[in-house]
Formats: structure tokens, C-alpha cells, sequence
């Protein structure tokens, strides 16, 4: 029977019951640190209600005060021992990752703008010879780049406004585009705990001076964007 | 013609631009090369295509060098979604983490 892993807490904090398909989750003890896990016969397929109990048992030691060091879903070990070994292997950077997360959350915003960024409009096609394949493409990949880049620049914008917005509580911050074709932004947020509710308040602030711009905020979750 | 080895500093900075994993599952090895190999060309091929847009917008080719330019690299785009259909592998399964410059894809 093969294991899968949920997270690290630090000792003295008591795993959950139950985690994926009922299997009890059980406490292996690493250096300074302790690694839950549940035992299956095979790793268990990423459904969504798999993926509910696997984040159900890392939100447990959130709930219960403690932040964990979350682990994707999706990793497999052959035994107890092959999990240790593996934690023992870089115990150093788990200890530093657990005293760094400790007392935080993670908070995520998406981020939407309201309205097309400007796009600088590339020069207009050669009226000598616009007809070619090679240069319709060249110049789709042109307008294309253009408008990737004015949205990169009303991105850096936001970012810096919320920077602002958000400076204080804050301790860590993670941004990735979406790639929904819809021009998101997606934002992971380390907030310690004690902060949560500035965060909120502090964005809803910013909702009122910037109506335009369309943000989604949830959270708190356990830091799995921080967790690497 | 001499080849230097790169310095490790050098290598340490190309690290981390690379898939983080390379599938080495004897059933997985060739998919997990191709995948290296073609994020690399993907990458190869994107600066080339900014810059033949860059030189195109700014009036440094001739009609002909746009045309021509602009085969070439369409044709090398489908070439290289023809391969990454013979490996099963999908676009986004080449994206890389450019760190300051953002995501390849």
C-alpha cells in the first residue's frame, strides 16, 4: 500500500480523521516537522472529489491555526519510508518553508479589466503587396504582439496599483495570466492572518476609487501558491 | 572550431527556463525528449518571429524579406505542431517560466 501526502505541519498538531475516499489520515514524523498522509492501494485519480478531500485535510490544520506546507495533489509515495526519506532529503528547506508560512494564509484575486487596454496600432500593411501567406501572418503575429503587449503594460499598471493598495499586509505576492483568452490576471497573496480582514477591507477601498476594474477575491486558503 | 563549455553561473541561469521534470519512464523517455527539445525550438522560434515583426513594423524589410520571412516561419509553426501531434503533446505542455519576461505561451 503506497501513500499519498496532503502537507507538513509542525509537530503537535493532530491530523483530521478521515481524507480521501474515508482513509484515515495518519501522522509520519520527520525532523521538526510532521507529514500527513493516507494509505490507498494505487494514487488516487484527481476527481474533484478527491481534490475537495485532499484540500479538506490541508485546510484542517488552517482551521485549527497551524499553516501548513500544502503538497499538490498528485504525489505518490511507495511506503512510510520512502516519504520520510524523501522529507529527510531537504528537511532543511521544509523547516525554513514552515517557519516562513507560519501564521499566513494565502489570498487569491482575479483580476479582470474592464475595458480593452489601448493597443498601439502597428504600421500599416505595404499597399505595394499585402497579399502574400507570409505576410498576412507576420502581420496577424503583429497585431497580436501589439495587443499582448498593451495588455502586459495595463497589467504592470494594476499590479502596481494594488501594490499600493495592498502595501502593509502583504508579505509575498504571485502573478500569472490566465490563459483564458479573456485577458485575467490572476494574483496569489501571502497575508498573514492577523491581516485578512485589512486585505479585504483595503480592497474594497480600491474597488470604490477604481469601479472599472473587475476583481474577484478569494481566500483564505492554505498557501498552496507559496508552497514551492 | 572551438566549443567552450559554458560556465556553471551560465548554466545555472538556463536551469531554471527548462521543463522542471523530464519523463524518464522507459515508455515515457522519447515524449519527455521531445518535449525538452521542443520547448527549446519554441522558444528559438518566438525570438526570431519578434524579431522579424520588430524589423517588419519598423520598415526594414522589403516587401520580398516580408514575404518570405513570414513563410518561413508559418511553415516552421505548422511543422512543429505536426510534431508535437506525433508525441501527443500539446501547446501549453511546452510553456516555461521566463521569470522577469513572464511565461513562454
Amino acid at each position: 500500500m503506497g501513500l499519498h501526502p496532503y502537507c507538513l505541519v509542525p509537530p503537535g498538531c493532530p491530523p483530521p480523521g478521515n481524507g480521501i475516499a474515508g482513509a484515515r489520515v495518519t501522522a509520519l514524523d520527520g525532523p521538526e516537522l510532521v507529514a500527513w498522509a493516507s494509505g490507498h492501494d494505487a494514487p488516487p485519480p484527481a476527481t474533484p472529489e478527491n481534490l475537495r478531500s485532499h484540500d479538506r485535510v490541508v485546510r484542517a490544520a488552517l482551521d485549527a491555526g497551524v499553516t501548513p506546507v500544502p503538497f499538490r495533489f498528485g504525489q505518490w509515495h511507495a511506503d512510510a519510508a520512502d516519504l520520510v526519506a524523501g522529507i529527510v532529503a531537504r528537511a532543511q528547506h521544509w523547516q525554513q518553508l514552515l517557519q516562513r508560512l507560519a501564521g499566513s494564509a494565502e489570498m487569491g484575486v482575479r483580476l479582470r479589466l474592464a475595458a480593452a487596454p489601448a493597443v498601439d496600432p502597428p504600421p500599416a500593411p505595404s499597399p505595394t503587396n499585402g497579399e502574400g501567406p507570409g505576410r498576412r501572418y507576420l502581420e496577424r503575429r503583429s497585431r497580436e504582439l501589439h495587443a499582448a503587449a498593451a495588455r502586459a503594460s495595463a497589467h504592470q499598471e494594476v499590479l502596481e496599483l494594488l501594490a499600493g493598495a495592498l502595501s502593509g499586509c502583504v508579505l509575498q505576492t504571485r502573478a500569472e495570466a490566465v490563459p483564458d483568452g479573456a485577458g485575467h490576471l490572476g494574483l496569489a497573496h501571502l497575508v498573514h492572518r492577523a491581516q485578512v480582514s485589512t486585505y479585504g477591507e483595503s480592497l474594497a477601498d480600491l474597488r470604490r476609487r477604481r469601479p472599472d476594474l473587475d476583481l474577484l477575491v478569494t481566500g483564505p486558503w492554505p498557501p498552496y501558491s507559496f508552497a514551492e | 572550431v572551438t566549443v567552450e563549455p559554458a560556465p556553471p553561473a551560465k548554466l545555472a541561469e538556463l536551469a531554471p527556463l527548462l521543463p522542471a521534470r523530464l519523463e524518464a519512464t522507459p515508455e515515457d523517455i522519447e515524449r519527455g525528449l521531445a518535449k525538452l527539445v521542443l520547448t527549446v525550438i519554441e522558444l528559438l522560434r518566438q525570438v526570431l518571429e519578434h524579431q522579424a515583426v520588430r524589423r517588419m513594423d519598423g520598415g526594414g524589410l522589403s516587401d520580398a524579406e516580408v514575404e518570405r520571412l513570414g513563410l518561413a516561419l508559418l511553415r516552421l509553426e505548422e511543422k512543429l505542431g505536426e510534431i508535437r501531434g506525433a508525441f501527443g503533446l500539446e501547446r501549453e505542455d511546452l510553456n516555461i517560466d521566463l521569470g522577469p519576461l513572464g511565461r513562454l505561451l
